[in-house]
């Protein structure tokens, strides 16, 4: 590692986290949870987290996951004050028989909290990752990408639906874009236009075959998220290229399910790590930025509500 | 002392800083020089230590971002050892540590201890929350499901008064004001609303063939009513999901589904358990106002003449019809019956027949 050559020529993600051990994780959270009737769950989730990202490495060396259950504990007290509020308004306007108007505030008062969540989620889970001691961090500003969010998806509901395929790629481009490790800059290029035929043609080519081609359109969607991705400082980059083929997506999936149903569910921490490995050894990296040099930027961030919120809202960390 | 090769990362930059690292064990602490020559310390009881594969890792600071890797696994052994002999493992990683029989038993242990509480806490508890809730709740709650139900039915208003009528000549038990409604549709049922409104199907009255039969079918749901059968159904229901919800939900989706579906059968068995409670308190109507207990078992007969058995007990909200006639006849034969003839009883039930 003394050797910058060597960095700057090969680039190896890799996973090394095994089924039983997270299997302990899992378990042990689950008592835990159980015992003290949920209240555990933000430490539960800490926990697993840092397993996961330290289970993670690049050439050779793990990221690292510093949220601690407690940070997340009081994002999950105001997490659960806000819906309250917003529930609370719901029973209210139903009990002075106004439903109308409770449901409207339900839906607005979720809708107005969806990208609060996001962004907020994207601070904290990216302040709180590091690499090498190296923070990763989230720039977005919080004003502009509320406003987006609101226009794009106003065109989702207008187009019925079809804008959806942009929004989507919109909100990668605005997220990944904004991601920064260290003096590190992520960068996602991705076309609504692509990603729409991309969906159109997997789902046709989809029903037509039963569902059997619904894994080479998984592989697509893989590919189209890692090619899309690049790290850049400078003039320097790294570029990400996907090496997963259908027939191995189509592996994956059905072991996973048969995991599942087999164990009645708890096989679930061998599906994480085999679809961790898999994802980690799918990606193969390129290009001439050296590692060694990466320098401090990010700021540190504590507050975990965002996080919590889009737990509960069950929204999907990696858009 | 133990010494060993490692990298220092400074939390400024990505690079690798090669140190030798010292095990101070006296002092409780690692040491390391770093290029300059400065040397820094960093006490055992600071660290967070993990293993990730072959490499050790020790990170430092208000939020550990300062680090040394090590892969000296002599090196690695001694730092475990006197942490633990000073008592920096904290409870979870001990937990952990304990190896994957103990985290196979604990997951037992929780499953059982899940479905023990589920099945006989959960319910138990839940009964005892209906105490608390007010009748006013059920009445409003029957009210407001009546008229819903009602607004797209025809009623049959003589037979209702008729019923009315007869259900008078009755000495209840009531906690409750009932009323009955008769509808007209081909439904061979009954079905008994938590504010005291009974509504029964004009199919089922065509079956009949005597008044005890009408007399038990009054019993067997004004005793769902008396029972307070549709509130300790829901109180049961919402209870045991949303037990179910806490201890599965967050170990994963599949579990969940899995364990929700065993719920919905699970709550068909508080149903037939409320049924056979109603089939018994019934039958002490019947006898308590003197008339022929056969009446419920006869009820049965038509019953089952109607639905002969197409599912299995273990999906239905009823026991089996026979099994019902069995246990209620069962009963009749345990009790000393004293049977008055009721000619007005009588009279009433062929008008409500007759009309046909």
């Amino acid at each position: 590692m003394e050797n910058s050559n060597e960095s700057m020529n090969g680039y190896k993600l890799s996973f090394h986290g095994k089924g039983g051990e997270y299997f302990g994780i899992v378990i042990v959270n689950w008592l835990l949870t159980a015992l003290t009737l949920g209240l555990y769950y933000p430490w539960a989730k800490a926990k697993q987290l840092q397993y996961l990202y330290g289970a993670t490495g690049l050439n050779n060396d793990r990221f690292t996951f510093h949220g601690t259950g407690k940070e997340m504990f009081i994002g999950f007290i105001k997490a659960i004050l806000i819906f309250g509020f917003i529930y609370g308004m719901f029973f209210l306007f139903v009990f002075l028989e106004m439903p109308v108007v409770g449901a409207v505030f339900l839906y607005l008062g979720f809708l107005a909290i969806i990208p609060i969540a996001i962004h907020g989620s994207y601070r904290y889970r990216m302040s709180r990752t590091s690499w090498r001691g190296i923070r990763f961090g989230y720039r977005g500003n919080r004003k502009e990408f509320i406003i987006n969010f609101y226009k794009w998806i106003l065109l989702t509901i207008i187009t019925l639906g079809i804008y959806g395929a942009w929004m989507a790629i919109n909100l990668r481009n605005y997220i990944l874009g904004n991601i920064k490790l260290g003096d590190l800059q992520f960068k996602y290029k991705g076309d609504g236009w692509d990603f729409f035929i991309l969906n159109i043609k997997g789902y046709f080519l989809s029903i037509i075959t039963l569902g059997i081609y619904m894994f080479w359109w998984q592989k697509d969607l893989f590919a189209y998220f890692v090619d899309n991705l690049s790290v850049n400082k400078g003039d320097q980059q790294l570029r990400m290229r996907s090496t997963a083929t259908g027939g191995s997506f189509a592996g994956l999936i059905i072991v996973n399910l048969l995991i599942l149903v087999f164990t009645l569910g708890l096989g679930y921490a061998w599906i994480v790590t085999r679809t961790m490995e898999f994802v980690v050894k799918n990606i193969q990296i390129e290009g001439d930025i050296d590692l060694d040099g990466i320098t401090q930027t990010e700021e540190e961030f504590k507050d975990a509500t965002g996080e919590d919120i889009g737990d509960m809202l069950d929204i999907d960390f990696i858009i | 002392m133990h010494q060993a090769q490692g990298f220092f990362y400074d939390g400024q930059s990505s690079k690798p800083q090669q140190v030798q690292i010292s095990l101070v064990e006296r002092k409780d602490l690692i040491e390391f020089a770093l290029i300059d020559g400065e040397t820094t310390s960093w006490a055992l009881a600071d660290l967070m230590c993990e293993n990730i594969g072959s490499v050790f890792e020790m990170s430092h600071g208000a939020h550990q971002f300062q680090k040394i890797t090590t892969e000296d696994a002599d090196f690695v052994e001694a730092v475990k050892l006197l942490r633990s002999q000073n008592g920096y493992d904290n409870w979870y990683q001990k937990m952990l540590d304990a190896g994957s029989v103990f985290h196979v038993f604990l997951a037992i242990l929780v499953l059982a201890f899940s479905i023990v509480t589920y099945m006989y806490v959960v319910p138990w508890i839940a009964e005892k929350l209906v105490t608390i809730v007010p009748d006013s709740y059920d009445k409003s709650l029957g009210t407001g499901v009546f008229k819903e139900y009602v607004r797209y039915q025809t009623i049959d208003s003589a037979k209702t008064e008729a019923i009315g009528e007869f259900v008078s000549q009755l000495e209840l038990n009531n906690e409750f004001d009932f009323t009955f409604t008769v509808i007209n549709s081909d439904q061979v049922n009954a079905f008994a609303l938590p504010d005291g409104n009974i509504v029964i199907f004009s199919g089922i009255i065509d079956k009949l063939e005597n008044y005890e039969e009408l007399v038990a079918l009054v019993g067997h749901e004004v005793a769902h009513i008396n029972n307070r059968h549709s509130m300790k159904m829901m109180s049961r229901n919402l209870a045991g999901y949303m037990f179910i919800s806490l201890i599965f939900s967050d170990v994963n989706g599949v579990m969940a589904i899995i364990t929700e579906n065993a719920h919905s059968l699970h709550s068909l068995s508080f149903s037939r358990h409320f049924e056979q409670e109603a089939d018994t308190d019934g039958l002490n109507m019947l006898i308590a106002n003197g008339i022929d207990p056969d009446g419920m078992s006869d009820l049965m007969k038509r019953l089952e003449s109607n639905y002969g058995e197409m599912i299995p007990e273990f999906l239905s909200s009823h026991p089996v019809t026979s099994q019902r006639k069995e246990y209620i006849e069962k009963m009749i034969s345990k009790k000393s019956v004293k049977i008055i003839h009721r000619p007005q009883l009588e009279e009433i039930f062929e008008k409500i027949k007759g009309d046909y």
